[in-house]
C-alpha cells in the first residue's frame, strides 16, 4: 500500500513539472507584463496613477494572504482598488479622487491583515 | 524512495508548519469541511481580529466506538513570523461542546492543541497535536504532521497545486497519507488516500 502511494504521488507528479516547465517558460517571455496580467484577474484592478500607492509587503505566501489583504483595504473609503502581486510580494492601491492614505494607516491595515509592510512607494510601479 | 518519503514526514515533524490556518483576516468566515481516517469535520469560524476566531464545529469518529460531537472552537493565533518569501504560524486550538456516544449517552467533550506551520510558496510543513478530553473518549495525545511540494508556482487567483505527504499518530492508530491539494483564490479542496484504505476529502472556502 506504501509503494503505491509513492507511485502514485510520483505519477501525479511528472505532469505537474511539465506544466511548470511550460509556466517558466511563459514567464520568461512575458516577463512582469504576465504578472500584472494574472494578478488583476484576480483581484479588483488597480490601474497606475498617481493615486497608486505601492507597498512591499512580507508574508505573502498564498492566495488566502492575497483575499485578507482584499477584503481589509477594500473595506476603507479611501480605497477604489487592490492589486496583490505574489511574485513580487507587491501590493498597489489605487486611492479614490481626492482621498489619502497615509503611511501609519496603510501600515496599520496591512499589520490588522496578518502581514508585515516592508516599505512604500506612490505613484506607477513596475513591481 | 520509501525510506526518503518517510524522512520527509519525520522532518515535518520536528520542523512543524499547517494543515489550514484556524483564522482568518478581520471580519473573515471560514467553512472547513474534513473527512479523513480519523473523523468526519465540520468547521465553521469567525475571525473578529487577525488573531482569533471562534465558531462551531461537528465531529464524528470514523473509527472505534460511535461518537458525535457539537460544539465551540476557539483558535488563537499566538505568533506569526512574516518573511520576504515566507510565513510561519504558531496556533493555540481549544474547543468545548457535548459527545454523545452510541446515541444514548451524553457528556462534556473536547480538546485542547497546539498547531504550527511553516510554508512558503514552494515548500509546506505542518505540525499539530490535539489532547482530547471528556468522561466519553478516551483522554489522549495525538499528532499529525504533513510536508507538502508546490510542482509549480502560480500567482494570485492561479490554480496552486501541492502534493503533500501526511503522518497521523494517535495510541489507536497510525496512519501515512499522500494528498492533493488544489487552491484557487477563496477555495481549498484536498483528495487523499490513506494506508488503511480511507479516502480524505477536505473542502475550506473563505469569505
Amino acid at each position: 500500500m506504501k509503494k503505491l502511494l509513492i507511485t502514485l504521488f510520483t505519477l501525479c507528479s511528472l505532469p505537474l513539472m511539465a506544466a511548470q516547465q511550460h509556466h517558466d517558460q511563459h514567464q520568461h517571455n512575458h516577463g512582469h507584463q504576465h504578472s500584472a496580467e494574472k494578478s488583476s484577474n484576480a483581484g479588483a484592478k488597480a490601474s497606475c496613477s498617481s493615486n497608486t500607492v505601492n507597498a512591499v509587503v512580507n508574508g505573502l505566501v498564498c492566495d488566502f494572504c492575497a483575499l485578507a489583504l482584499e477584503k481589509v483595504f477594500l473595506a476603507h473609503e479611501a480605497v477604489a482598488s487592490i492589486n496583490v502581486d505574489l511574485d513580487n510580494a507587491m501590493v498597489n492601491i489605487e486611492l479614490n479622487e481626492g482621498k489619502t492614505l497615509d503611511d501609519n494607516t496603510l501600515e496599520t491595515m496591512i499589520t490588522n491583515s496578518g502581514y508585515n509592510l516592508v516599505s512604500t512607494s506612490k505613484g506607477c510601479s513596475n513591481g | 524512495m520509501l525510506k526518503i518519503s518517510f524522512l520527509c514526514v519525520l522532518l515535518s515533524t520536528i520542523l512543524t508548519a499547517v494543515h489550514a490556518r484556524p483564522v482568518s483576516y478581520p471580519g473573515g468566515w471560514t467553512v472547513m469541511q474534513k473527512n479523513d481516517a480519523v473523523r468526519h469535520t465540520f468547521h465553521m469560524h469567525y475571525s473578529p481580529t487577525v488573531n482569533q476566531s471562534v465558531g462551531y464545529l461537528f465531529e464524528q469518529n470514523r473509527y472505534g466506538s460511535e461518537l458525535l460531537f457539537n460544539g465551540l472552537q476557539y483558535n488563537r493565533l499566538l505568533h506569526r513570523r512574516n518573511r520576504k518569501a515566507s510565513q510561519g504560524n504558531l496556533y493555540f486550538k481549544s474547543a468545548l461542546g457535548v459527545d454523545l456516544k452510541n446515541g444514548n449517552e451524553t457528556a462534556h467533550g473536547g480538546f485542547l492543541g497546539m498547531a504550527a506551520d511553516w510554508e512558503d510558496r514552494r515548500w509546506f510543513t505542518s505540525y499539530e497535536n490535539r489532547l482530547d478530553f471528556g468522561p466519553l473518549r478516551q483522554a489522549s495525545l495525538s499528532h499529525m504532521a504533513r510536508v507538502g511540494v508546490a510542482p509549480y508556482i502560480g500567482d494570485y487567483g492561479d490554480i496552486h497545486t501541492w502534493l503533500m505527504l501526511q503522518a497521523f499518530h494517535s495510541k489507536d492508530m497510525t496512519t501515512h497519507s499522500a494528498i492533493l491539494r488544489l487552491f484557487k483564490g477563496p477555495y481549498l479542496a484536498e483528495f487523499g488516500i490513506t494506508t488503511d484504505n480511507t479516502f480524505t476529502t477536505n473542502l475550506i472556502i473563505r469569505f
